[in-house]
């Protein structure tokens, strides 16, 4: 009788063991896909064409589009039809946006169409100051006076003075590594959401009002950039989505979160910002004993 | 049918029901003639006037007014032989009947043409007996799964007790233990229930067309009574499995007065792994050990005061426990590790039956739930290398639950054979505890003692309702009532008007039409994200900010019966408002980017919507003979909207199964030998799998102020078109098992031997979308493949 109770659960464990198989999945639809973040502070209007393609095929395959047909609008005026830049889906002209001014684009390409608008924020209004040189962390503190009109989205960003910053050319200049280490916002931090250098974060919470925070950053450091951005709801949309699927994504405790898109007929995005950077030296107290 | 209109015409069918001739009351109960134990569900006829029948109730208890005169009354109970007694009714009579188990099920036409001119639908009572027979997963025997066989019902993911009815979600079952609401049902994470078949003796599942008496959930009601305890002899059963051993005991305290029983199982997968983590860790420097279990124990006891009154006292108590030690002992020093886990239920209930008289009949019942989750880990160091000997400690530990504490009466009022009316209520104090955290930390650079999290959040549910079931005509029965409920929590009080009507048109003796209405209401939430009932799901009351579900069902259906055969088919729709789901993105633990706990801001992870279910149910069973067994497919569609989830559009619920198709078939070889086999298909669940990738904004325009290098690999976005927008395959699975049956001496031996999934079928598990391959892949994990199971029980 042992035998036979050692031999079924062996065999139960054997066959009852995890089996791993994986799925053909469906070729998805091809969307055509429309990048493009106006910037008050730049006179290039950049965007990318591409198209979408299903998750099953390798990203190696070239789906940029250099061929379609971009129309840029200001307030419904057309300002320019985009010319091809490169062969990596680009487009450009050289425009500057202004602010509080509603922006238009229109792609065809075969046959697909698709157009999004933004309106383009206005600049920050905002005074920073450092607070403690000499902790082992730089304290500062950054206060936001918010317009009561309507709805603000800002992303604050401190930034090492090693840092350059190249706003016409989209190419990445910056060699350090993030200073900005963490902030104490308050009431407001349920409601951010982490981004590539900063926070993004809405004014839900202090409409209308001034608000302030602590931002702290490492030590040893001479010049402090702090930029605050006021950003449109797609693009506070876009990094607060994004946020949420790196999170959430092949996380089984966890709802899949799509990430957001402003482009009708469609995907990608089509977003504006402003910012005003504001220099901060760092002066630190030396004390002889 | 509007409220007001519902009362009234309860009013009158009421008055009008008494302006009737001389009548008089036969009432008793109705009980097991070798248990003495009180049977439920037994079919009273009077077969000279097969308008008149009723039930026993849930104590075992039945009254009929009938007209003066002679009569004729048939005793059904499946699996029991059927009684006939003649009475020449000149006065009130009273009359216990026992009544004879038997193999052959016998009188089921008679019975079967009484369900289907009642006016109950959507409902399906369990022969509890027959679950031992079937072939389950390890052998275990599992009420929940046979209720997962039911057309209507369908289960979670492979191997799990989880079930969902009719397009909702497994919070919106009202799942009762002899009246006590069970919050946790599952054991090992979902694969057994913690209902021990032996202990249990009648199971009802409702669907649709609620009585009054029922509400707090919005799908179904699963009523599970626990036995009594044989009154006149004592007996015992043993069974050993694959995973667990059991033992159940029962007999007389004072021969028929009082009784009890007692259950009890015990898994062994710690015990038969001890040898072989010992052998292991054998000469590994750093000892590594481990081991879970889970345990019931089942406890009840009754007996009779006088002839009017009897008291029973039944209590639950189960637990699953898992742990792993980690040693690590060096020469300068110690270090200790124990990471514990655990989590169960304690169900309590006291019951007081009072017979008033032969027409109005009570019921007290004192009740008492506990769920409660423990998790917890602690470190010890103990650093040998200085002269000083020193000692650091680290604990931290995290506990959630809910704690029920309520008082029910329940009135059976039996005026006339045409009404048969309830009204009662009942008022519970929940105490929810949506997760502490507590941190000790001694002997290190920092000294702490504290605690983290939401305190107790104490709320108040009450309900009054009234039913009437009426006999209104030869051919029109309906039941009629009202479930007034509300709750009250911090300084918020919801409350609930929820109208039912169930009603039957007999078109011929065998043939009904049945439809039915019902208005539900859901205090308490549960917060998820898996639906299979993880122990660290958070029972949470409806608030201010997430406010109750509620849902609407009509169901129109038809029953009838050819020979031995019995059939229905319905159709429903279920509106539910107010559902939850957590947010895109949020999962069921605490928030990264703040540290706070998902006690703590639980009501920021949700959001409500709607849903909605419909689809047609067909069943077909049978009860009597050698071959019995029944079939059930359900053709069904569930759907949710959220304002502020997948862009406001509709998509379709997880256990949306547009077909689900079930075969139950059980045949009596002889008196020893018995067969059993299942089949199960439905359609594959929905998951979310993005189909299509694109290249995010980031990687092309984003301008060098907004770009960090450290996102360089995240440079596609994974685009779904819709939430839950892809089909796992389906779902099939066919299981058999044979039974040998001894009798000898008094005792009772059955072996049951069986395979689950005897075609090796591999069904999805688990899936997971692998994002980090190129391209990505969806993996499936398949754990329950071909697998035998034996199960050895005796009985004396």
């Amino acid at each position: 009788m042992k035998k036979i109770i050692f031999g079924i659960l062996l065999s139960m464990c054997l066959l009852s063991c995890e089996k791993q198989l994986s799925y053909d999945l469906p070729e998805g639809e091809n969307n055509i896909v429309v990048n493009s973040i106006l910037n008050a502070n730049a006179d290039t209007i950049l965007v990318n064409i591409s198209l979408s393609k299903p998750t099953a095929e390798p990203l190696d395959t070239n789906f940029f589009i250099n061929d379609a047909q971009v129309d840029f609008y200001e307030n419904n005026q057309l300002i320019s039809s985009l010319q091809p830049w490169g062969t990596k889906g680009y487009y450009h002209t050289n425009y500057q946006v202004r602010s509080g001014y509603t922006y238009s684009l229109k792609v065809k390409y075969n046959e697909f169409e698709a157009q999004a608008n933004t309106t383009v924020p206005d600049k920050p209004n905002f005074s920073s100051r450092i607070l403690d040189p000499n902790g082992t962390l730089i304290i500062g503190e950054i206060t936001i006076h918010d317009d009561a009109d309507k709805s603000n989205y800002y992303i604050i960003d401190v930034q090492h003075n090693d840092i350059a910053y190249n706003d016409t050319s989209f190419t990445i200049v910056r060699k350090d590594a993030l200073r900005f280490i963490f902030a104490d916002f308050g009431p407001i931090e349920a409601k951010l959401y982490g981004i590539v250098d900063g926070y993004a974060f809405s004014d839900q919470i202090f409409d209308g009002q001034t608000y302030s925070f602590k931002w702290y950053a490492k030590a040893g450091i001479d010049t402090l950039f702090v930029r605050l951005f006021t950003i449109d709801k797609n693009l506070f949309e876009f990094f607060k989505t994004f946020s949420l699927s790196e999170i959430a994504n092949a996380n089984p405790f966890a709802q899949p979160a799509n990430v957001y898109t402003n482009i009708d007929g469609g995907l990608g995005l089509f977003a504006s910002l402003n910012y005003i950077e504001d220099t901060l030296e760092v002066n630190y107290i030396i004390i002889f004993k | 049918m509007s409220y007001k209109s519902l009362l009234l015409s309860l009013f009158i069918l009421f008055v009008y029901s008494f302006a009737h001739s001389q009548r008089y009351t036969i009432s008793g109960y109705v009980q097991d003639r070798e248990s003495a134990e009180p049977l439920v569900g037994v079919t009273i006829v009077d077969l000279q006037n097969q308008k008149y029948y009723t039930r026993t109730n849930e104590y075992g208890y039945y009254s009929i007014t009938l007209p003066a005169g002679q009569h004729l009354l048939y005793f059904f109970y499946p699996g029991y032989i059927s009684h006939k007694q003649e009475i020449n009714l000149t006065r009130d009579i009273k009359l216990n009947i026992v009544l004879t188990t038997t193999i052959e099920i016998q009188g089921v036409d008679v019975v079967a043409e009484k369900e289907v001119q009642s006016a109950q639908m959507s409902q399906i009572n369990i022969n509890v007996k027959k679950i031992s027979k079937l072939p389950m997963l390890m052998g275990e025997s599992d009420v929940l799964k046979i209720v997962q066989l039911m057309p209507g019902v369908q289960s979670g993911i492979e191997g799990t007790s989880g079930f969902m009815v009719r397009g909702g979600t497994p919070d919106q079952n009202l799942i009762l233990l002899d009246g006590v609401p069970v919050y946790n049902v599952n054991h090992l994470f979902g694969f057994f229930s913690v209902f021990t078949p032996e202990a249990i003796k009648n199971v009802k599942v409702i669907k649709g067309g609620f009585p009054a008496r029922y509400g707090g959930r919005l799908s179904s009601v699963l009523d599970i009574r626990m036995k009594e305890g044989n009154m006149e002899h004592f007996h015992a059963t043993g069974s050993v499995g694959l995973v667990s051993s059991k033992v159940f005991l029962e007999g007389p305290i004072k021969k028929n007065v009082s009784s009890f029983i007692f259950t009890a199982r015990r898994t062994y997968i710690d015990l038969l792994s001890k040898p072989i983590i010992n052998y292991l860790n054998k000469n590994a420097e750093n000892e590594i050990t481990g081991g879970y279990y889970f345990y019931d124990l089942n406890a009840k006891v009754n007996t009779k005061i006088g002839d009017k009154d009897r008291l029973y006292l039944s209590v639950y108590g189960g637990k699953d426990k898992a742990f792993i030690k980690f040693n690590k002992e060096r020469t300068a020093y110690l270090f200790y590790t124990r990471w514990t886990l655990d989590w169960g239920n304690m169900i309590s209930s006291l019951r007081w039956n009072h017979r008033f008289n032969k027409k109005l009949f009570a019921n007290t019942t004192l009740i008492y739930s506990k769920f409660d989750f423990n998790t917890g880990i602690n470190m010890q160091l103990e650093d040998n290398r200085s002269s000083q000997q020193k000692s650091a400690t680290w604990i931290l530990s995290y506990n959630s639950g809910i704690y029920d504490l309520g008082l029910k009466l329940d009135i059976d009022y039996l005026p006339v054979p045409e009404h048969k009316i309830r009204f009662g209520g009942e008022f519970i104090f929940h105490t929810f505890e949506p997760g502490i955290s507590a941190v000790e930390m001694s002997g290190l650079e920092i000294n702490l003692d504290t605690i983290y999290g939401t305190s107790e959040i104490i709320a108040q549910e009450a309900f009054v309702y009234i039913e009437d079931e009426i006999i209104a005509t030869n051919w029109l029965k309906f039941n009629l009532g009202t479930h007034l409920s509300g709750f009250s929590v911090r300084d918020t009080v919801f409350l609930s008007p929820e109208p039912r009507l169930s009603a039957s048109i007999i078109l011929m003796p065998k043939w009904s039409i049945k439809l039915s209405y019902s208005k539900m209401q859901q205090y308490i939430h549960l917060l998820t994200t898996t639906n299979i009932g993880l122990p660290m799901d958070l029972w949470l009351p409806a608030t201010d900010l997430v406010v109750p579900q509620k849902s609407t069902q009509y169901a129109l259906g038809s029953a009838w019966q050819i020979k031995k055969l019995s059939f229905s088919f319905e159709g429903f729709y279920k509106e539910m408002d107010n559902l939850i789901e957590m947010r895109e993105g949020e999962s069921i633990f605490g928030d990264r980017t703040t540290g706070k706990i998902a006690g703590e801001i639980w009501e920021q992870k949700i959001l409500q919507g709607q849903g909605w279910a419909y689809g047609l149910e067909f069943f077909a069973k049978k009860e009597s003979g050698k071959f019995t067994g029944w079939l059930a497919y359900s053709l069904s569609w569930s759907l949710r909207q959220f304002d502020s989830l997948n862009f406001g559009r509709v998509f379709p619920y997880r256990y949306d199964r547009r077909h689900d198709f079930k075969i139950v078939s059980m045949y009596r070889l002889n008196k020893n030998w018995s067969l059993s086999a299942t089949w199960v298909y439905n359609t594959g669940i929905a998951i979310t799998v993005p189909l299509e990738q694109y290249i995010s904004v980031r990687h092309t325009i984003v301008p060098a102020t907004l770009y960090s290098s450290n996102y360089l690999a995240r440079n596609t976005i994974q685009y779904f078109q819709y939430r839950n927008n892809y089909r796992l395959p389906s779902y099939h699975r066919m299981d058999i098992s044979a039974t040998y049956t001894k009798n000898k001496n008094n005792r009772k031996k059955e072996l049951t031997f069986g395979i689950y999934n005897l075609y090796n079928r591999q069904n999805p598990f688990y899936v997971q979308f692998d994002y980090y391959t190129d391209p990505p892949i969806l993996y499936q994990y398949s754990i329950f493949q071909i697998m035998p199971f034996v199960s050895y029980k005796i009985v004396f």
